[in-house]
Parts: C-alpha cells; sequence; structure tokens
C-alpha cells in the first residue's frame, strides 16, 4: 500500500544533485508547494557519494525509455487535444565508467573487516571557501546545522625534474610564508605591501577596482606583479598559491583570486579552504533536508517518464504513472528531453584511485590540495584532492585521491599522478575513471516555466553553483527572497521555550 | 548561558503516521498535536533534562516527512547518539516495515548507535495488533538496547522515554570520557588530529552573539 503523489503542486523538481537540491529548498523556504523526484534510490544523482559497496550503482543504467505501452498508458492522463506528451529524457551525464580492482587481495580483507560502507566516493570533488557564498548560504539557511567539515590542511605545488616530481607545499597564511625560506627579507617585505593593496582593493566598487588596475587589467597577472616591484620568486609564490583559484590569472582575476583567498584564510583555520565530513555527496542530501522540513515532498526511485506541454508551458508531470499539475518544473540536465540540442559542452576527465599510503606521508593525516597545473600547462583544470578517515570517506589509514582534468592536450591528469605514485611508492589498490559531461540548454525550448539547473563542473569551489542558482531562482521569483536569513524572532521564541521549560 | 554537560543528538524513525512527532511533541512542549498537519519549518527540538546532578540537552529529530515514500537522507543518520524507532502497536504493518528500517541503520548510522524500540499508541486499547511480547522479541533478537510501550496521547511513559535514552547516553559518555582521559594522560606526547570537526554556525553564532552580546 502506497501513498499517492499529490494531484498539484507549484514546483516539481526533476533529480537530486546539488543545483537542484538548493533551488528545491529555496522554493519550499519561499513557501511554495514543491514535489522533488528522482529515478535513483539514491540522494544527490551526477553529485553523490557512493560506499565501495554501493559505487557500482553508478554504471548502472536502468531502462527509462517508454515503451508503446507506456505511452498509451500515460497518455491517457492528458486533459485535452492541446496537451502533448514529452518523453523526459536520460541523458549520460556520468559516462565511460570503468572501475577496477588493481589487488583482490586488498578487496577480500576490506569486505571481511566490513570496510567497504566506509567509503565515500565523491563524483564531484570540491572544497568550500571559508568565507565563500556556499559557506555564507549554508549558514543563512541554517543548511549547516546538517553538515560538518574539516580544515584542507595541506595544499601542495609540484615542481618536475627529470627523475622525480617533487611535491611542495604551498605557504597559506602569512605566518606560513614568512616561516617560508624561500623569500629574502626584502621580499618578505614586498609581500606586506602587496597584502595591504589587496585589502585596499578589495573594498572598492568594481569599476573602480578596474580602474586600480591600469592597462593592466587584462594581461597577465605577473606583469602587473612586478610593475608592482614584486620580484619574480614572489611572483610564483603568489601565482602558485592563488593557482588553484585561477589557473592563468589576469591582473583582474589574479586580484579577485588573491582577496577571495586572503579573506578566507585564518576564518576557520590556517587554510582557506573547508572539506565536508562524509564527502561532497553531503551538500545535496543537506539541502533536501531543508527543503524536507519546509514542507517539500520526496519520492525517490521511482519512474520518472514525462512532460505534459500546452501552448509552449508544462503544465504537468508524469511520475509514477500518475499526474502531477505543476506550475513549474525544475530539472537536472540529465532529464532535459532528448531532442533539445546542447547549448554548451564540457567533458571533465575525473580518476579516483583508493591508496593505504599518502602520495605524501606526514606525522598526522591531511587532506590535500595539489594542483598540477604547472604540469599541464595546457589545460585549464588538473587538480588533485586527497582525502582520508579524516574526512569520513576512507577508513583508517586508507585515501581516496581524486583526479579532476580538463582535456586540452598534453598528458592526462591520471599519468601524472600515476607518476606520482610510482615515485612515492604508493600502491594504489583501486581504481575508477569516468566522463562528467558538462551540458547546458537553453530551457525555454523545453517549455517557458523550466529551469535548467546548472550542470556538474570543474571548478574548485562552489561559488559559482550557488550564484547561478540564485540568479535562476531571482530572474524566475523576482519578488522572494532566495534562502534568506532565518529571522531572528524565530530563533529568540524557541529558546525562550526552551528556558521556561527549563525552569518548569 | 551553556551550562550542559552533554548535548546528544536522538533521531527518529518509523513508517508515516506511527506518532514520531507527537512523540517528540508531547516530551519536549507537553502538548499533543491535533490533526496530522505537519510541522512546518520546525528541524529539531530541545529539551534539557537532569541526569543525576548533571544537565544533559537532548536535541530530537523528526524526520521531517521524509519517510512517506522511504526516502529519508542517509546524513540524517550521522553523528547521531541514539535512533529511536518507532512502530505503531495499532498497526501491524508499521511492525512489519522495522526489518527495513534496521537495514538503513545498520547501513547509515555508527556501529555504537544507541538503538531504542518504541511501541507508540497502546492507548488503542483493543485495537491493539501488535502484542507487547512480540515486540520485545524483535528487540531482544535485533539487540536493541531498549524497548518500551508508550502512549504520546495519555503520556504513559513518555518522559521514561527520553531519560532512559538520556540516562544510558550520559553513562557510555562518561566511561568514554574517562578513558580519553587516560589516554591522553598516558601518551602525553602525541599529537592527536587537526582538530574536531567544523560546525560552520558556531563561528556565524559566536559573531551573532558576540554583536548582539547575547553570550
Amino acid at each position: 500500500m502506497e501513498e499517492k503523489l499529490p494531484e498539484s503542486v507549484d514546483v516539481v523538481v526533476l533529480g537530486t544533485g546539488l543545483p537542484e537540491a538548493i533551488l528545491a529548498s529555496a522554493c519550499s523556504r519561499a513557501g511554495m508547494s514543491v514535489l522533488h523526484l528522482d529515478r535513483n534510490e539514491y540522494y544527490g544523482g551526477d553529485w553523490s557519494s557512493f560506499t565501495m559497496s554501493m559505487v557500482h550503482e553508478v554504471a548502472e543504467t536502468k531502462e527509462s525509455k517508454l515503451t508503446p505501452e507506456d505511452v498509451s498508458r500515460i497518455s491517457d492522463l492528458l486533459q485535452n487535444e492541446n496537451e502533448k506528451l514529452v518523453e523526459l529524457g536520460d541523458r549520460k551525464v556520468i559516462d565511460d565508467i570503468e572501475m577496477t580492482w588493481q589487488d583482490e587481495n586488498m578487496k577480500e580483507k576490506l569486505e571481511e573487516l566490513g570496510q567497504m560502507r566506509r567509503f565515500s566516493i565523491d563524483l564531484v570533488p570540491k572544497v568550500l571557501l571559508s568565507k565563500g557564498n556556499m559557506v555564507q548560504t549554508l549558514c543563512d539557511s541554517q543548511v549547516s546545522h546538517y553538515a560538518e567539515f574539516k580544515l584542507v590542511n595541506r595544499q601542495l605545488c609540484p615542481s618536475e625534474s627529470p627523475e622525480r616530481i617533487t611535491l611542495n607545499p604551498v605557504p597559506c597564511s602569512k605566518g606560513e610564508i614568512f616561516q617560508s625560506s624561500v623569500l629574502t627579507m626584502l621580499e618578505k617585505r614586498a609581500l606586506m605591501k602587496f597584502i595591504t593593496f589587496c585589502t585596499h582593493w578589495s573594498t572598492k566598487a568594481p569599476e573602480e577596482r578596474r580602474e586600480a588596475l591600469g592597462d593592466h587589467v587584462d594581461r597577465p597577472f605577473s606583469e602587473f606583479l612586478a610593475q608592482m616591484g614584486v620580484s619574480e620568486a614572489l611572483q610564483a609564490v603568489i601565482i602558485h598559491t592563488i593557482g588553484i583559484l585561477q589557473t592563468r590569472p589576469t591582473a583582474l582575476s589574479g586580484m579577485t583570486s588573491s582577496c577571495e583567498f586572503m579573506d578566507s584564510v585564518g576564518f576557520y583555520g590556517p587554510s582557506p579552504f573547508l572539506f565536508p565530513l562524509y564527502g561532497c555527496g553531503e551538500l545535496s542530501q543537506c539541502f533536501c533536508r531543508l527543503a524536507a522540513v519546509f514542507g517539500s515532498l520526496y519520492c525517490l526511485g521511482r519512474p520518472v517518464q514525462a512532460l505534459v506541454k500546452e501552448n509552449g508551458r508544462i503544465t504537468a508531470v508524469i511520475a509514477n504513472n500518475e499526474r502531477i499539475n505543476c506550475r513549474h518544473v525544475i530539472m537536472s540536465s540529465r532529464f532535459v528531453p532528448e531532442d533539445v540540442p546542447i547549448q554548451n559542452r564540457l567533458e571533465i576527465d575525473r580518476i579516483v584511485f583508493a591508496t593505504d599510503k599518502s602520495i605524501k606521508e606526514a606525522e598526522k593525516e591531511q587532506i590535500t590540495l595539489l594542483n598540477l597545473a604547472s604540469l599541464r600547462p595546457e589545460a585549464e583544470i588538473s587538480r588533485v584532492i586527497e582525502a582520508g578517515f579524516e574526512a569520513c570517506t576512507a577508513p583508517k589509514g586508507h585515501f581516496l585521491v581524486h583526479a579532476t582534468g580538463t582535456r586540452e592536450g598534453g598528458a592526462c591528469v591520471d599519468e601524472i599522478l600515476e607518476r606520482i605514485f610510482r615515485e612515492n611508492d604508493v600502491h594504489p589498490y583501486w581504481k575508477m575513471s569516468f566522463t562528467a559531461n558538462s551540458m547546458k540548454f537553453d530551457a525555454g525550448e523545453v517549455g517557458e516555466n523550466v529551469i535548467c539547473a546548472p550542470p556538474v563542473d570543474a571548478n574548485i569551489h562552489y561559488s559559482s553553483v550557488i550564484e547561478e542558482c540564485r540568479q535562476l531562482f531571482c530572474a524566475t521569483w523576482p519578488d522572494l527572497d532566495f534562502l534568506p536569513r532565518k529571522m531572528k524572532k524565530e530563533e529568540e521564541e524557541e529558546e525562550e521555550e526552551e528556558e521556561k521549560e527549563e525552569d518548569d | 548561558m551553556e551550562d550542559y554537560k552533554y548535548l546528544f543528538k536522538v533521531v527518529l524513525v518509523g513508517n508515516a503516521g506511527v506518532g514520531k512527532t507527537c512523540l517528540v511533541r508531547k516530551f519536549t512542549q507537553g502538548i499533543f498535536p491535533p490533526g496530522q498537519s505537519a510541522t512546518i519549518g520546525v528541524d529539531f527540538m530541545i529539551k534539557t533534562v537532569k541526569v543525576g546532578n548533571d544537565k544533559i540537552k537532548l536535541q530530537i529529530w523528526d524526520t521531517a516527512g521524509q519517510e512517506r515514500f522511504r526516502s529519508i537522507t542517509q546524513s540524517y543518520y550521522r553523528s547521531a547518539h541514539a535512533i529511536v524507532l518507532v512502530y505503531d502497536v495499532s498497526c501491524q504493518p508499521s511492525f512489519d516495515c522495522l526489518p527495513e528500517w534496521l537495514g538503513e541503520i545498520e547501513s547509515y548510522a555508527n556501529r555504537r548507535v544507541l538503538k531504542i524500540l518504541v511501541g507508540n499508541k497502546v492507548d488503542k486499547g483493543d485495537e491493539r495488533e501488535v502484542p507487547e511480547r512480540i515486540g520485545r522479541d524483535f528487540s531482544d533478537v535485533n539487540h536493541f538496547d531498549y524497548f518500551l510501550e508508550t502512549s504520546a496521547l495519555d503520556a504513559t511513559n513518555v518522559d521514561q522515554l527520553f531519560e532512559q535514552v538520556a540516562t544510558r547516553l550520559t553513562n557510555d559518555m562518561k566511561i568514554t570520557d574517562e578513558r580519553v582521559h587516560q589516554y591522553r594522560a598516558d601518551a602525553t606526547n602525541t599529537t592527536s588530529n587537526s582538530g574536531g570537526p567544523i560546525k560552520l554556525i558556531d563561528r556565524a553564532q559566536t559573531q551573532l552573539n558576540s554583536c548582539c552580546s547575547r553570550q
């Protein structure tokens, strides 16, 4: 005996990936009725995290194409001759998946010890900037109640010689920079001057910021630093440090990243970056929980079949052979009907290794960010995140090493990583590789009242996801607030009630 | 002033309609909410109880309706100190679903979580479909730490349920504390891991509080 889905809601959301979850929570929070659906039994869609025992599910394709019988059955749900059925897509966002155990003994051992469920394998690994807009949104919306984080306590940058790739720590905080032996006293003073300049610059309005950089604004950052009297050695330190945020900085983007970086340093600790405990897939679940708390209805693991279109608008969604009337539809790129052309496509290479030794051993376990950009200068993105037990993403003594790269020419990001493994005597026992297809669509092609959620991306942090979600929400509902701060009055009332009880 | 000794996270699970929200509301607010209206915007309820001389804060989480289509997030189970699995003694199907719930708990919750089985709605007298003995047997066979029958309507055993949770968690925690103490004394030189997990709200809250001088 199963409950029926509602007959009608304000918004139907298809897919439980992070952007859909953010938008669902924003809609429920603003008082709209929301039905949130996913074909998968699990949350997170293409943004999910999996245990080692469940990760095969990502490669499983459920047959979702409608049979002629399906179509005739569903067609009975149409209410007039102007309505037509639009079959929903099942696009391959995560594709070319390969998974291999390179050490079967380790597999047996982990299974025996019941450790397979202790892994949390991210499809889209990212970090949060301590003072970035994601952290701000998490705090304002109080989604932060549902998640915990760890500081990314080590940033590494490689230098290559024919013999080996050396992984050098990148100094983050002022303290670390001043202790660094790479810089002379004079350079340290120049650095202080640069930091002061940044602090002033960041308080200016956008137009003034551009002006302050003069003719250099769109020229390489290094030229701008040079004319400020920054030596080459110091330029390298600055560019490496912010390199994880900005691969080929211009004066403007370099200054912006430097300010973002400095702003976040020291907020929760010496590093500006945070990593979510149990992996990045947690974040979509946390936003879904907020949506549910504000009344959104959740139904996972059921067929999500078609849209009903009338005069250019989507009037209903057909799921689980039921018709749900709606005013708006929000969908992940996975659900976009097959005949809608792709506007923009980016292929992201993703490789995950499981190891029982860190790429750079240290006294205590670290969460590590490694920027490989200098070894793949043609590529936009080449980075590695290593996290393990500390981040609750692997059993004690084990690590997941995530490589993310875009595809422009040169050596693949995993070839470089495998060389680093060899040179540091690390023997990965499991490997998974896949392509993440970041696809953008014109939502208007699907229907006037459709929002296509931002696709998976290769950015290091969440700023663009949250900003795109905010813009989509505000463009559709200009009168409503996007995940506003919970009113203080409510909080106070809660506390007062509590105190009253304590007195009783 | 935050002068409590421990704060514990307690989560409730079980089929829709078994009375989870009513149990929480009865315990924390002393009211039995009429009708089926879902409580919009309420995340968790907090109540302070006394265990011996210690003030213990219980943070009690409800499912936010995500159980209606069996779509509870895994993250709901994370970091719970205790899980209260509730069925309705007047509804056999809610009892028959217990193995499924146990499966979820085993997959996602901490291995050492305190597990409590509750048969609710004992006020329903002759409508009872699940005898107490059957509930207790299920609890024993599946290694629950505690079993209790309650009524959120007439308050039977409601306070006792949560007081038991608080007492058991406090006792466990005190043992762990002693062990940690012992361990630290034994190994003064070992650097612990790189600090505990970070709760974002802590920082935001501290700032908020400090600028309103509330703490």
